[in-house]
C-alpha cells in the first residue's frame, strides 16, 4: 500500500494537470486515478458510494480509526507495550503537524473542543466590550459565529456585520466599518457557504494598520487549501477536526499568534494547578515560597480547559500522516481538477453557479433551477451532497476520482 | 437507492485495524456478523469486562478508570458508522444500530446520566471537561461584577484552586477555607461564607484523600446566606450514590474518564432548572442565525428581523458546537453498566476493601489522611520513604499515584478483588 502511496504522490500533480487539460479538450475523456486507488480505499464510504460532501463531514478513514483504536487499547489495557508512548507521542506530534499545515509553530497551538470554541477564547479573552472596542465581521462568516455576535451584540457589544454583494465581500466595506476602536476583524477564510476566499491579507493589513487582529474560521480552509497564517496576516484562527482534517467531532484547533498569547488574548479558562507549601501538605513549608504556589502555563497550552478528546487526536494523528505523505500542494490539485470539471460540465443553464470563479477552494455551490428534482436524482444515484436553503454544495476530496464526477454529472445532466 | 449492504460490516475493519488488541477480539466475532453485541455484565464479570485487571494491579481508578471492552467495541462500531454512514443518514435505509448513532446517543446518555445524580434531561448540559463546566458557571453568575465572593477549600481540586487564584489576581474575592487533619469543618465555612458570597464551590469526594464533603451541612450555609453551590464531582460521580437535590447541589461537573469509565474530552455540566439561565446567564450565544435578505432567499419574509437569532433554550445554552460523539456513545454503555450494577453495588464492593488497606496500611508503617469510615473507593497514605515503595509497586506491577512527595492515593473499583488489596499491603510490608 505505501507503495501505491508513493506513486500517487509522485503523479498526482501530473495527475491534476492532465484533468485540467482534458477539461480543456473534450469533456469525459478524464484520466484514470488508478494510483490514488490505495488513497481511496482506505475511505470505505467513499467507495460504497460518490461522496462528495467533504465541507460537511469527513467519512472517517481506516487509518485514522486505528490510531483511535491504538488510544483506546492504551485506555483499556493501560500503557505497556508501546500503548502509553503511542498515546503522548501522538497526542505531542499532532500540534507540530497542524501547525506545519498553517505554518504556525506547536507552541502557537492549543487544542479545543471545536471551531467555535476557539473562536470564543478569543473574543473573551480580548475584553472587547469592557475597552469600549468593536467587532467587524461579515455575513459570510459561519452563521454558529454570526450568532454569537448578535448575542453578544444584545449584551451591549459594538458588532458590526458587513454583507456580501453577490455572494462577494467588498473590501472596501470592511474597510469602512473598521475604525481605530475595533480590536477584532472576524471572517470565515473559505466560505461553507459558497467556498470563496475571502482576502485575509489586504483585510489584515487594513486591520492591523488600525490596530485591530484577525480571526479567521478555517474549518474550510485548513486541509482544504494550501496556508500560511503568518503571510496571510491572520493572528488567531481555529478549526474542528472533522471536516477536511479528516478527524473527528470534539477535537478541534485553535491557533493564538506567539507574541499575542496572555498579552493581547487573555487566558480566562485558566487551566493549571497550585502546589501546597504548608503544613500538613509539606512537613516543614519552604519560607522562599507562597502558600499556594502556581506558574501559569507559558504556550498556548494556557488556553486549553482540562482534558480533551485523546483518541480523536490520536485518529487525527493519522489524518495528518497520510495527509502529509501526500502532501497539501498535491491534495488540493488533485482537488481542484475535480471542481474545475464540476464547473466547466454543470450545464449553467439548469445549475447557477455562485462561487466566484476566482475562488480557488475545492467547494463549489450552485442554485439548481429545480432543487427537488436535483435532490431526487443525487439521491437516485446515490450520490452524496450538501443540499441547503436553495443550495446544491459539491465538495471533493482526495477520496474521489474523475468517475465520481462523471457519475455527478450523468446524473445531474 | 439502498447502500450496499456490506457497508455496515466489519469488513474494512479487519483490513485496516492496526490495533492488535481490539481488532483481535472483533476477528473472534467474524463470521457472526449479525451478533448482538455483548453487553457488559456484573460485579462478577467485571474482571473479564475490564481486561487491565489482567495486566498488574491496577488500583489508579482516581486517575483514569479503564474501558471497558464492551465500550472500546461500541467505539469500533460507532467508528464503522463515522467511516460509512456519517451524513444524510435519511436518505439511506439504515441498520438498527446506526440509526441509534445518528445523535451520538446524546439524548439517552443526558438522562441516563440525569438519573445517576437525580437531575432531570433538561438540567444537563454536555462540555469539554470538568474545569470548562465550573467556569461556565463562575462566569455566569458574574460574581466579581456583582462584588460578590467565592468560597471555597484546599481540597477542591487543585485546578480549580489554581483557577480562582488567577481570578483572586485580577480582583475576586476569594476565600480559601484550609481543612484541619485533612477534613472540612462546616464551622470553618460558617466564618467566611457571608451576604456577599455568590458562590461556595467544593469537590464533593477530594481527589487528594477521598474525603467525602460534609456537602449537605456546607450547600445549608450557603443558602442560607444566598449563596449557589458548586460540587467537582469526577471523583464521586459513578463512586458514591449522588444526589444533587438532597445534597443541596446548585451546579455540578464531572468529565467521564474516570468513575463513569469514559474517555476524556467529554464532560456533564448540571445546572438546576430554575437557575438556568437567570443565576447562571449563558456567555457564549451557541446558536445559529438565519438570513433574511436577498440574496440568502428570494422573498424576506417581512415579519422577522433580516438576521434571526435563536437563543437556545434549557441546557444546550451552555452547549457551544460539537462535542466528541465517540465518548459520548462510549458514555452509553458504561452509563448502561453503571445503571445495571447500581452505584451503591459499586460503593459496597470498594468499601470492604478501602476498610482492609485502612486497617492494614497503618501497621506497616502507611498512616492513612482518609478518615475512618469514609465512604468513598479512594484512601490516601503517608509513605514513608518513597523511593523505596515506588521501587517496590514497580517491582509486583502495581498501579496506585505517588505523589506529593510523600502521598500515596489508592483507587479500587469494580475490577478489584481482596487479592489486589493484600497484593499491595504485601509489597510494601
Amino acid at each position: 500500500m505505501a507503495i501505491n502511496r508513493r506513486q500517487f504522490l509522485s503523479t498526482a500533480g501530473a495527475v491534476a494537470a492532465t484533468s485540467l487539460a482534458s477539461c480543456s479538450s473534450q469533456s469525459g475523456a478524464s484520466p484514470t486515478l488508478s494510483d490514488a486507488a490505495s488513497v481511496r480505499e482506505k475511505f470505505p464510504r467513499a467507495v460504497q458510494q460518490v461522496y462528495l460532501d467533504s465541507a460537511a463531514h469527513a467519512p472517517l478513514g481506516t487509518h485514522t480509526r486505528s490510531g483511535m483504536e491504538k488510544y483506546m487499547d492504551f485506555h483499556m489495557y493501560g500503557g505497556g507495550e508501546g500503548r502509553g508512548q503511542y498515546a503522548s507521542q501522538s497526542t505531542r506530534e499532532v500540534k507540530a503537524q497542524f501547525g506545519r499545515l498553517i505554518n504556525a509553530k506547536p507552541s502557537e497551538i492549543a487544542f479545543v473542543q471545536n471551531t467555535k470554541a476557539g473562536e470564543d477564547i478569543i473574543v473573551n479573552g480580548l475584553d472587547i466590550q469592557a475597552s469600549g472596542g468593536n467587532v467587524v465581521t461579515n455575513d459570510q462568516h459561519y452563521a454558529g459565529s454570526i450568532h454569537s455576535y448578535v448575542g453578544r451584540k444584545k449584551a451591549g457589544m459594538d458588532v458590526r456585520i458587513i454583507r456580501a454583494k453577490d455572494w462577494v465581500i467588498d473590501l472596501n466595506d470592511m474597510e469602512a466599518a473598521i475604525d481605530s476602536k475595533t480590536k477584532l476583524v472576524a471572517i470565515t477564510l473559505v466560505s461553507n457557504v459558497n467556498g470563496h476566499i475571502q482576502e485575509a491579507k489586504a483585510l489584515a493589513d487594513i486591520a492591523h494598520a488600525k490596530g485591530a487582529h484577525v480571526y479567521a474560521d478555517i474549518i474550510q480552509a485548513a486541509g482544504a487549501i494550501p496556508m500560511d497564517v503568518k503571510a496571510l496576516g491572520i493572528d488567531f484562527a481555529a478549526c474542528s477536526n472533522y471536516k477536511w482534517l479528516q478527524g473527528c467531532r470534539g477535537s478541534g484547533f485553535l491557533y493564538v499568534r506567539e507574541d499575542l498569547q496572555g498579552t493581547v488574548v487573555k487566558d480566562l479558562l485558566f487551566p493549571g494547578y497550585v502546589r501546597f507549601n504548608y503544613p500538613p501538605w509539606v512537613d516543614a513549608a519552604d519560607p522562599g515560597k507562597e502558600a499556594m504556589p502556581f506558574t501559569p502555563p507559558d504556550d498556548a497550552g494556557r488556553y486549553e480547559p482540562g482534558n480533551t478528546a485523546r483518541e480523536g487526536y490520536c485518529g487525527q494523528y493519522e489524518s495528518f500522516k497520510l495527509m502529509e505523505e501526500i502532501g497539501m500542494d498535491k491534495i488540493f490539485a488533485h482537488n481542484m481538477a475535480l471542481v474545475d470539471r464540476i464547473r466547466k460540465e454543470l450545464p449553467e443553464s439548469k445549475y447557477e453557479c455562485i462561487t466566484p470563479a476566482a475562488a480557488r477552494s475545492p467547494i463549489i455551490v450552485f442554485i439548481p433551477a429545480d432543487y427537488a428534482g436535483a435532490e431526487a436524482k443525487l439521491k437516485q444515484a446515490n450520490i452524496q451532497a450538501t443540499m441547503t436553503g436553495n443550495r446544491l454544495r459539491i465538495s471533493p476530496n482526495i477520496y474521489n476520482n474523475d468517475e465520481d464526477i462523471d457519475k455527478l454529472l450523468n446524473a445531474l445532466a | 437507492m439502498k447502500l450496499n449492504p456490506m457497508r455496515f460490516n466489519r469488513r474494512s475493519l479487519l483490513k485496516g485495524g492496526l490495533a492488535v488488541s481490539v481488532a483481535s477480539q472483533l476477528a473472534c466475532e467474524q463470521g457472526t456478523e449479525a451478533a448482538a453485541p455483548l453487553t457488559l455484565g456484573d460485579l462478577n464479570s467485571a474482571r473479564a469486562d475490564f481486561p487491565r485487571s489482567t495486566n498488574g494491579v491496577y488500583m489508579n481508578h482516581a486517575s483514569q478508570h479503564p474501558v471497558s471492552i464492551q465500550t472500546a467495541r461500541v467505539m469500533q462500531r460507532y467508528a464503522d458508522y463515522l467511516a460509512n454512514d456519517c451524513t444524510r443518514a435519511e436518505w439511506y435505509e439504515l441498520s438498527e444500530e446506526a440509526k441509534t448513532f445518528a445523535d451520538a446517543r446524546k439524548k439517552e446518555v443526558k438522562q441516563l446520566f440525569g438519573k445517576l445524580i437525580n437531575a432531570k434531561p433538561q438540567e444537563i448540559a454536555f462540555c469539554l471537561s470538568t474545569t470548562v463546566g465550573e467556569n461556565i458557571v463562575a462566569n455566569g453568575i458574574a460574581i466579581q461584577e456583582s462584588r460578590g465572593n467565592v468560597v471555597t477549600n484546599d481540597l477542591h481540586y487543585s485546578s480549580c484552586l489554581y483557577n480562582y487564584k488567577m481570578r483572586q489576581a485580577q480582583g475576586l474575592d476569594v476565600r480559601i477555607v484550609k481543612h484541619k487533619d485533612w477534613q472540612l469543618d462546616p464551622a470553618d465555612f460558617e466564618k467566611v461564607v457571608d451576604g456577599n458570597t455568590k458562590l461556595v464551590a467544593l469537590t464533593l469526594v477530594s481527589n487528594v484523600n477521598g474525603l467525602l464533603a460534609p456537602v449537605k451541612e456546607l450547600a445549608e450555609i450557603a443558602h442560607r446566606n444566598g449563596a449557589y453551590v458548586y460540587a467537582d464531582i469526577i471523583q464521586a460521580c459513578g463512586a458514591v450514590p449522588i444526589d444533587v437535590k438532597a445534597m443541596g447541589i446548585d451546579f455540578a461537573s464531572c468529565s467521564t474518564y474516570k468513575w463513569l469509565m469514559g474517555l476524556r474530552g467529554f464532560a456533564y455540566l448540571y445546572v438546576r432548572e430554575d437557575l438556568q439561565g437567570t443565576v447562571v446567564k449563558p456567555t457564549e450565544f451557541g446558536g445559529g442565525v438565519g438570513f433574511n435578505y436577498q440574496p440568502w432567499v428570494e422573498t424576506p419574509d417581512p415579519s422577522k428581523d433580516e438576521i434571526t437569532y435563536n437563543p437556545k433554550k434549557g441546557p444546550s445554552q451552555y452547549e457551544v458546537g460539537n462535542v466528541s460523539s465517540v465518548a459520548c456513545v462510549c458514555q452509553y454503555e458504561a452509563l448502561n453498566f453503571i445503571e445495571r450494577v447500581g452505584v451503591d453495588a459499586i460503593q459496597a464492593h470498594a468499601t470492604p476493601l478501602t476498610a482492609y488497606l485502612q486497617e492494614e496500611m497503618p501497621k506497616i508503617g502507611y498512616a492513612s489522611i482518609t478518615p475512618k469510615g469514609n465512604r468513598s473507593p479512594i484512601t490516601t497514605f503517608r509513605v514513608p520513604d518513597p523511593k523505596e515503595a515506588e521501587r517496590r509497586l514497580k517491582e509486583a506491577k502495581i498501579e496506585v499515584t505517588l505523589r506529593f512527595g510523600n502521598q500515596m492515593r489508592v483507587a479500587v473499583s469494580v475490577m478489584n478483588n481482596q487479592q489486589d488489596a493484600e497484593a499491595l499491603v504485601k509489597a510494601l510490608a
